[in-house]
């Protein structure tokens, strides 16, 4: 429980340094967390990022968490 | 001299306990991988850890090697479902490509369904060769709602039947 609200108040600025370099990096939701994020997805709010770009951020944040699993 | 499969898999519990992403863990796989460029686990760490390196150096060099990694783990493993699932993910984050990772989460999926099929097979088998018929059929009743017309499987619950009959 603790493990899954942790994991849901990353922000996107916290992942790896080499995962802020790949394609397509949304820097602009570097301040938000997985749950912000999420949230805008699921309400369809693209008033701060794309959905294209809320995606993104949210696919690096779910890579970033199976590499440290993984690992 | 080639290492031995103890040595090898000694050399990879080693690099693996130095920190995720750190450069001695970087630096422990790259070793390991000149020596042994067809052992794919350990390929598949360098790829990981290249990606999870805390440094701001070279991210784009580090992009470029981790990919190579991953292209040589699956050609040496002839396509193993691992090393295709790791590549895909690689494509589809790094390279913000997810047509192109499509095909490879594709043949993953098919790869490992064939090896999930085969080891329920041959898991029923030796329940039954050991008479242990309701482990048997209790397996057997979801192995053949995920795979109704496998011939292994099918093939499999006959004989545990046969087995179990006095």
């Amino acid at each position: 429980m603790r493990k899954a609200i942790a994991q849901q108040s990353v922000k996107l600025g916290d992942i790896h340094a080499t995962l802020q370099h790949v394609a397509g990096f949304p820097a602009r939701l570097r301040d938000y967390t997985r749950f912000q994020i999420q949230r805008m997805l699921d309400q369809r709010d693209f008033s701060i990022a794309t959905k294209k770009e809320l995606q993104t951020a949210l696919k690096l944040l779910k890579e970033q968490k199976r590499l440290m699993e993984k690992n | 001299m080639h290492m031995t499969p103890r040595e090898l898999q000694r050399q990879l519990e080693a690099a693996r306990s130095a920190q995720a992403g750190s450069a001695q863990r970087i630096q422990a796989h790259r070793k390991l991988a000149e020596q042994c460029p067809a052992f794919v686990p350990n390929l598949l760490s360098l790829s990981r850890s290249l990606l999870l390196d805390r440094e701001d150096t070279d991210a784009q060099a580090h992009f470029a090697e981790g990919e190579r990694v991953l292209r040589d783990a699956v050609e040496v493993s002839s396509e193993d479902a691992s090393a295709l699932i790791e590549l895909a993910h690689f494509i589809d984050t790094v390279r913000d490509s997810p047509g192109e990772a499509e095909p490879l989460f594709a043949e993953a999926a098919h790869r490992a369904s064939n090896l999930l099929e085969e080891a329920w097979a041959g898991l029923i088998w030796v329940l039954g060769e050991q008479e242990k018929l309701d482990a048997a059929l209790k397996l057997a009743s979801r192995a053949q709602r995920v795979f109704p017309d496998s011939e292994i499987i099918a093939e499999a619950v006959h004989f545990a039947r046969q087995c179990a009959a006095r």
